[in-house]
C-alpha cells in the first residue's frame, strides 16, 4: 500500500517567542469561502445559520456558533466559513448553497499564525494599515488587508494582545519572517535589521537566526 | 492620506492605487477622431473638486469614486462603482 502523502509544514518553526511575545502557527482546520450570487446574500445567509448556527454577517466581525462553526466577512460578496477539521465543511456548505452561492474548500491554500502577549498590537502595527485601537478594531473584528505586502486576513481575538493573520500558504513562510523581525525590533519599510545582541543594548533573539537571511546578516 | 471603502472602511492609501479620472467619457463608436484622441490622451489637470477612480487591490479589489479636492485633499466622498450596495 502506498504511503499517504503529507503536506510539509508552511513554515521552519511552528513557533518563535522573543520575551512574553509569541509568534505561532494555529492548527489546521477546515475553511471554506462563501461567494453569494447576486441577491442571493439573504437567502444563504439563513440557510447557513439555520444548519450552522451563524449567519453571513454584514459587519466585518467573526461570528461564532457553540457548534464550534465560525463566520467571518471578508470582502465584498466574501465570507469564510471554519470548522472543525475533518468536518466535511465543504460538502455541507456545497449542499446548503447549491444554486445560490459559490463555495470553495480553502483550507490547504490558508494558514493561521496568532501572535500573542504584551505589546502584540505595536508589532502588527508595524505591518498592517489598521486601526488597531480598541475603539476602532475591538475583539473578533476582521479586515482584509496587507501585511507589508502580503494580503492577510487580520482578526482581532483579544484587544492589543493577541491578533490572527490568515495568510495564503505560498507566503506564510515570508510573512512568519517579517513579523519574527518585526517583533525583534526591526521592521519593513524594508530596513535592514541590525543584529546588535553581542553588545547587549538591543535584543537577544530566542531562536537561532537564518544564515541565509541577508536581513540579519547586515550589521 | 485614508480612503473610506464602502466595503472595508477606513484605510490607508497604500491600500489603493489610482486609476485615472473618473469624469472622462466614452465617446461614441462613430464620433470624430478627434474626441477618440481627447478620451485616449487628453486629460485636464484640475485645481478643486474632483472626481477619481481608485482600485482597493489590497483590501475588497472594487473599484470606487472618490470625491475630493486636488486644492485641499479633503474627501468628499467615497462610493463603488458597482450599483450594487452591499453585501
Amino acid at each position: 500500500m502506498a504511503d499517504i502523502l503529507r503536506p510539509a509544514s508552511p513554515v521552519k518553526q511552528a513557533r518563535v517567542t522573543i520575551g512574553d511575545l509569541g509568534l505561532a502557527l494555529l492548527p489546521q482546520k477546515d475553511l471554506v469561502s462563501i461567494g453569494p450570487f447576486r441577491g442571493q446574500a439573504d437567502a444563504v445567509s439563513a440557510t447557513v445559520k439555520a444548519a450552522l448556527g451563524v449567519s453571513l454577517s454584514s459587519g466585518f466581525q467573526e461570528q461564532d456558533s457553540p457548534e464550534g462553526y465560525a463566520v467571518f466577512r471578508a470582502g465584498h460578496s466574501q465570507w469564510f466559513c471554519r470548522g472543525p477539521e475533518g468536518g466535511m465543511l465543504e460538502a455541507r456548505l456545497v449542499a446548503l448553497c447549491e444554486g445560490r452561492a459559490a463555495v470553495t474548500d480553502q483550507s490547504d491554500s490558508r494558514v493561521r499564525f496568532s501572535l500573542c502577549g504584551p505589546g502584540a498590537a505595536a508589532i502588527a502595527a508595524k505591518l498592517v494599515p489598521v486601526d488597531l485601537r480598541a475603539s476602532a478594531f475591538a475583539k473578533d473584528c476582521v479586515a482584509l488587508t496587507l501585511a507589508g505586502h502580503i494580503p492577510v486576513i487580520l482578526t482581532c481575538r483579544e484587544v492589543l494582545l493577541e491578533y490572527e493573520f490568515l495568510v495564503p500558504r505560498s507566503l506564510a513562510q515570508s510573512l512568519f519572517d517579517d513579523i519574527h523581525i518585526a517583533m525583534k525590533g526591526g521592521i519593513p519599510g524594508s530596513d535592514p535589521i541590525c543584529s546588535r545582541a553581542d553588545k547587549g543594548d538591543y535584543f537577544i533573539p530566542s531562536v537561532e537566526m537564518d544564515p541565509r537571511d541577508d536581513r540579519n546578516a547586515r550589521a | 492620506m485614508r480612503l473610506t471603502c464602502p466595503h472595508c472602511g477606513s484605510r490607508g492609501l497604500e491600500e489603493f492605487s489610482y486609476r485615472g479620472d473618473a469624469t472622462v467619457q466614452r465617446p461614441a463608436l462613430e464620433a470624430p477622431e478627434e474626441d477618440w484622441v481627447a478620451y485616449v490622451y487628453l486629460r485636464d489637470n484640475p485645481c478643486g473638486a474632483h472626481r477619481e477612480l481608485w482600485y482597493h487591490g489590497a483590501g475588497c479589489r472594487a473599484w470606487l469614486v472618490v470625491e475630493r479636492d486636488t486644492l485641499t485633499h479633503v474627501v468628499h466622498n467615497v462610493r463603488a462603482v458597482c450599483r450594487e450596495e452591499t453585501p
